[in-house]
């Protein structure tokens, strides 16, 4: 198998945030600047991208925001590498890296982070990132990284494109048949066997699952919506369901039919052939009919009537039309983007504009793209929007990942990717040990809940159901590892390890509030209080300048407090 | 006198700065707690919807069952049920999975007991009532997330911000003479574990040591004069306007303070865990049975734990084959709790505190009666869960009789417990026992007053019974 480490070499722009620094301080450490052009170029990249690094920030500060989206429009893709499809029962030869590589997650989830780290299409992957959290599949249910890679390069190639292509896509995709159990799904026919007859009592029914999850997760949710994503309420003041059980069991006798395409051949030297996960599932045909597909009417969405007798093929685009044109689905899926790469407590108007511009571009090819730009560019993400006087709800908790990211596209950290599950000198502070597990949720509902809530207040922060005592400690611990230490080199699995160097810093630990300031810019988009940066000077200055050597102690403290703080974790 | 947790929550909702010093006056110098004085609630969630009709099998009218299940390949061959004697309630005899052994073996010691038939109500409900809608119904009945929140609130008919765990937490925390908070958790923080007052701890799982089971790395023991500690304690006290800035504090400073106190435990052995191999759910019950071991130091008189186990949306491949029907996914998981469970049970006994502790298990529901063409089944609503511990009145089934006067459903697709219709019924049984009643119960054992009771469970007086009697 061939696998592509973007070659990296850091590049240092401090002499840009340096300048920063002079600019902003003054003889003490003065309050945020948030609606500066430069702050707001580091705060949209905290929302665009897997963080704001030094040379990219000085690049969207040269081009401008807008132009930047139009970079990244077109941004060629970045991949994850190309697994070969073996055998789901694991060929006794096929040990140590072979079977790493072939049946185990390793590989797609160092690229998963070595593509956020250095892809230069980061709002794609940022997109892509958002997208496989809503439309859910997991290694829970799909063991070979072959057969999860294809459902990831598809989420890639789709973060951009139209939504109710990407619905049609996901629902062949044979990842997604496997994961929620379309794919076999099937009627059972009485023998002998009538083309238009299926159900038939107590033998097996139609399985219900992916039908259910289609509506209630992938594109309407369970309740009507108005189209700035509140509910609509009956006479009673009682939300109104989207569907009821009937509706979810119709929809399970549309998804039956569909079978693996054509075995692929088996891996060199292994032989024979092996399941096709790569190529969209297709209709059985038997007997020179669709025999698997229940081809009675059915009855979906807001009483459309589907009539008996069409193709399998047919009925599963009338479908998908009739979910994806729903209206339902523009503040549903809009709502959910906001919330995870900007806020997660939108307003009503603000998820009225982006549904808007969701609707109105809803036979697009780059429908995504369009409702992301808009994401981005609102006047809810951009500019003053985050005085806490007038927005104190603004803003979400940086999930594992972004934590992770963020903090080493910061310091154009060197690491190998090994980032998901990490086990040095007796700690674990990977993204999995965060309740973060790349590709392996624990289910369909994916990591938390976007119903959890801000411990012991009354708002939303979904992000906060997996920010428990024992996560954020590990987060606090992963940032000890990386300033103070490194996660070293460790082959064959963790070939480089993770680093970065902070040689550069040093010089500027000589003046504490210069230091201070700096970091404030990359990694607060200058939005520190006086407050917090009093604290951070006084953990700084209490470790004397001289030795030499004590530089680079005072650099670590202040990033380190910076980056364990609540303060970072929240991008707001 | 040490700090109480509601001082130190109170403390730590406003200032951190107190609260920090709290564990000064805690842990190994407070010996106040007696052990005799000691209750704990254990809550296993089986994520996911455990196919309760594959756990409990009617024995005597086995026909039924195999006419339902066997065409679909999911029936468990007679032969291999683990037999439950005549249960009394029932005046008829049922077998057990055969993976439940080690839950078999306590069922015959008196220690295990089955709830029969239990889910989320919003009023009682039967059939009729629930096919003329003349009654009020879950919301969005037969979906995970919300049949999950329904279970781990007990509130069915709308949001809760709270869970009845944390709730049962708020009621029972004055007990304590710690700082130490009264809900633990070994499977993150899910709503149940969340109080009006009272948030959850969260730690991991063994094998990680007890005194590591949270940590924080990179300072000096003790860390109090390390400047960068101190002011990343301080850090904890600003920005205090912005929300969410507030809320990821209070959960940062609350784990930096129990850091402390768990460091002070040791890793104490538990026999007979671990288990061999050791399982996810094995490694959560051993870690609790290691706080348990650790109550007098921690001044800890009532405990809920919160452990879970996912896998159990068995829409396929719910049994190998259908010649091979008592194995695969449901058979392993049925034997990882089962034996998880008995190791659990063994060690409170070992810890002389079996009377003490009582286990159950809650999940998001039941699976249909029939099932799907994949060996699978698809999302129902009433379900059976397990009992387990010293006070349990074990070897019964418990419940609220039903449509054929007992407590156990009628398992008839189209039949008078089924919120289907027609030739096609799936049988999605109506609860007769709700959420509420199975959890007063529970909440009640471990010192929730009375008066206490339609605070945790605000809407258990819809429904008849508040105890269902299967705890002494």
């Amino acid at each position: 198998m061939k696998t592509k480490l973007s070659s990296y070499r850091p590049v240092f722009f401090l002499s840009f945030l340096l300048s920063l620094a002079f600019i902003c301080s003054t003889a003490r450490l003065i309050e945020a600047q948030p609606s500066s052009a430069s702050a707001d170029t580091v705060r949209f990249l905290e929302q665009a991208t897997f963080g704001p690094s030094q040379s990219l920030i000085a690049h969207v500060q040269q081009v401008g925001i807008e132009a930047y989206l139009d970079e990244q429009l077109r941004a060629p893709m970045t991949d994850y590498p190309d697994l070969e499809f073996w055998p789901q029962t694991r060929p006794a030869s096929c040990t140590g890296d072979c079977q790493r590589d072939n049946y185990t997650y390793y590989q797609l989830q160092r690229h998963f982070f070595t593509n956020a780290l250095y892809g230069q299409d980061q709002l794609r992957q940022r997109v892509a990132f958002a997208l496989g959290q809503i439309l859910v599949t997991s290694q829970v249910d799909v063991p070979l990284p072959s057969w999860m890679r294809g459902y990831q390069q598809l989420l890639y190639s789709s973060a951009f494109g139209n939504f109710r292509q990407l619905l049609y896509d996901v629902t062949l995709n044979p990842t997604m048949g496997r994961f929620l159990d379309m794919l076999n799904n099937r009627c059972q026919r009485r023998t002998p066997p009538d083309v238009n007859v299926c159900r038939n009592g107590l033998t097996a029914q139609p399985n219900e699952n992916y039908a259910r999850e289609i509506l209630q997760l992938f594109s309407i949710g369970t309740f009507l919506l108005n189209q700035d994503g509140t509910r609509q309420l009956d006479g009673n003041g009682n939300p109104i369901p989207t569907y009821d059980q009937k509706i979810v069991e119709e929809f399970a006798r549309v998804f039956t039919g569909w079978i693996l395409a054509t075995a692929l051949p088996g891996p060199s030297g292994i032989g024979g052939t092996v399941p096709n996960y790569r190529d969209p599932m297709r209709m059985r045909v038997s007997g020179g009919f669709e025999d698997y597909h229940d081809k009675g009417p059915k009855t979906l969405l807001n009483g459309f009537e589907l009539p008996g007798g069409q193709s399998q093929t047919q009925e599963l685009n009338v479908a998908i039309d009739n979910i994806a044109f729903n209206p339902n689905v523009a503040p549903f899926i809009s709502k959910q983007l906001i919330q995870h790469l900007v806020t997660s407590n939108p307003s009503p108007a603000y998820v009225t504009r982006i549904a808007s511009v969701f609707a109105s571009n809803s036979n697009s090819p780059t429908q995504l793209y369009d409702v992301v730009r808009a994401i981005l560019l609102d006047t809810e993400a951009r500019g003053d929007f985050i005085d806490p006087a007038t927005q104190p709800n603004y803003g979400k908790l940086r999930e594992p990942v972004q934590s992770i990211t963020n903090l080493l596209r910061a310091f154009e950290a060197t690491s190998d990717g090994v980032l998901n599950s990490l086990n040095v000198g007796g700690s674990v502070f990977g993204s999995a040990d965060m309740s973060q597990d790349v590709f392996n949720a624990p289910s369909v509902f994916s990591f938390y809940p976007p119903t959890a809530r801000v411990p012991g207040e009354n708002a939303l922060g979904p992000q906060f159901g997996i920010f428990s005592s024992l996560t954020s400690l590990r987060r606090a611990n992963f940032a000890n590892r990386v300033i103070f230490l490194t996660i070293p080199a460790a082959p064959p699995n963790r070939p480089i390890g993770t680093s970065i160097d902070l040689a550069p810093w040093d010089p500027l630990a000589n003046n504490p509030e210069q230091l201070i300031e700096a970091l404030n810019q990359l990694l607060l988009h200058g939005a520190m209080s006086a407050e917090m940066g009093q604290s951070i000077l006084t953990a700084v200055t209490s470790i004397p300048a001289s030795p030499a050597s004590n530089l680079r102690s005072r650099v670590r403290t202040a990033i380190y407090l910076i980056a364990t703080s609540s303060q970072y974790q929240v991008q707001r | 006198m040490a700090t109480t947790r509601r001082e130190f929550l109170c403390q730590s909702l406003g200032a951190f700065g107190a609260a920090m010093l709290a564990f000064e006056r805690f842990g190994l110098l407070n010996a106040l707690a007696q052990s005799a004085d000691y209750k704990a609630l254990v809550c296993i969630f089986l994520n996911g919807g455990n196919d309760s009709g594959n756990i409990v099998i009617p024995y005597d009218d086995y026909s039924t069952y195999e006419a339902a299940r066997n065409p679909s390949g999911l029936a468990i061959p007679q032969s291999s049920l683990l037999r439950t004697g005549v249960v009394p309630r029932i005046g008829a005899e049922f077998g057990f999975h055969p993976s439940l052994t080690g839950l078999h073996n306590l069922w015959g010691q008196g220690k295990v007991a089955v709830v029969c038939n239990v889910g989320p109500l919003v009023e009682p409900t039967n059939r009729d009532a629930y096919r003329n809608r003349i009654v009020r119904v879950p919301v969005n009945l037969f979906s995970h997330s919300d049949q999950i929140n329904q279970w781990q609130t007990s509130v069915s008919d709308g949001a809760s911000p709270s869970g009845w765990g944390g709730r049962t937490a708020d009621k029972i925390g004055d007990f304590n003479t710690t700082v130490f908070p009264p809900i633990t958790s070994l499977a993150g923080t899910p709503i149940f574990t969340i109080g009006n007052i009272e948030r959850p701890l969260a730690i991991a799982a063994a094998p990680t040591r007890l005194d590591a089971a949270l940590r924080i790395d990179g300072f000096p023991n003790p860390p109090d004069n390390d400047p960068r500690y101190v002011e990343m304690q301080r850090l904890l006290l600003v920005d205090q306007d912005k929300t969410l800035v507030r809320g990821a504090g209070r959960v940062t400073g609350e784990a930096l303070a129990m850091e402390r106190a768990l460091r002070s435990t040791g890793d104490p052995a538990v026999p007979p865990f671990p288990l061999t191999p050791r399982t996810n759910l094995g490694n959560q019950l051993e870690q609790i049975a290691k706080v348990i071991s650790v109550r007098n130091e921690l001044g800890m008189s009532r405990q809920i734990f919160f452990c879970s186990l996912g896998g159990f949306d068995t829409h396929s491949g719910q049994v190998t084959s259908a010649t091979s029907p008592t194995t695969g996914t449901h058979a392993d998981l049925l034997l990882q709790v089962s034996n998880a469970m008995k190791a659990f049970y063994d060690a409170t006994v070992q810890l002389g505190v079996a009377s003490q502790v009582t286990t159950f298990t809650l999940s998001d529901f039941s699976r249909t009666w029939v099932p799907n063409g994949n060996l699978g089944t698809d999302h129902a609503w009433g379900s059976h869960q397990f009992v387990m511990g010293g006070s349990v009145l074990g070897g019964e089934f418990y419940g609220v009789p039903g449509s054929n006067g007992t407590v156990f459903p009628t398992l008839a697709a189209n039949g008078p417990d089924d919120t289907d219709e027609g030739s096609n019924a799936r049988g999605r049984w109506i609860p007769t026992v709700a959420i509420d009643q199975y959890g007063a119960t529970l909440a009640s054992w471990i010192g929730v007053g009375n008066t206490d009771l339609a605070a945790v469970f605000p809407n258990i007086g819809r429904f008849g019974q508040s105890n269902l009697g299967f705890l002494a």
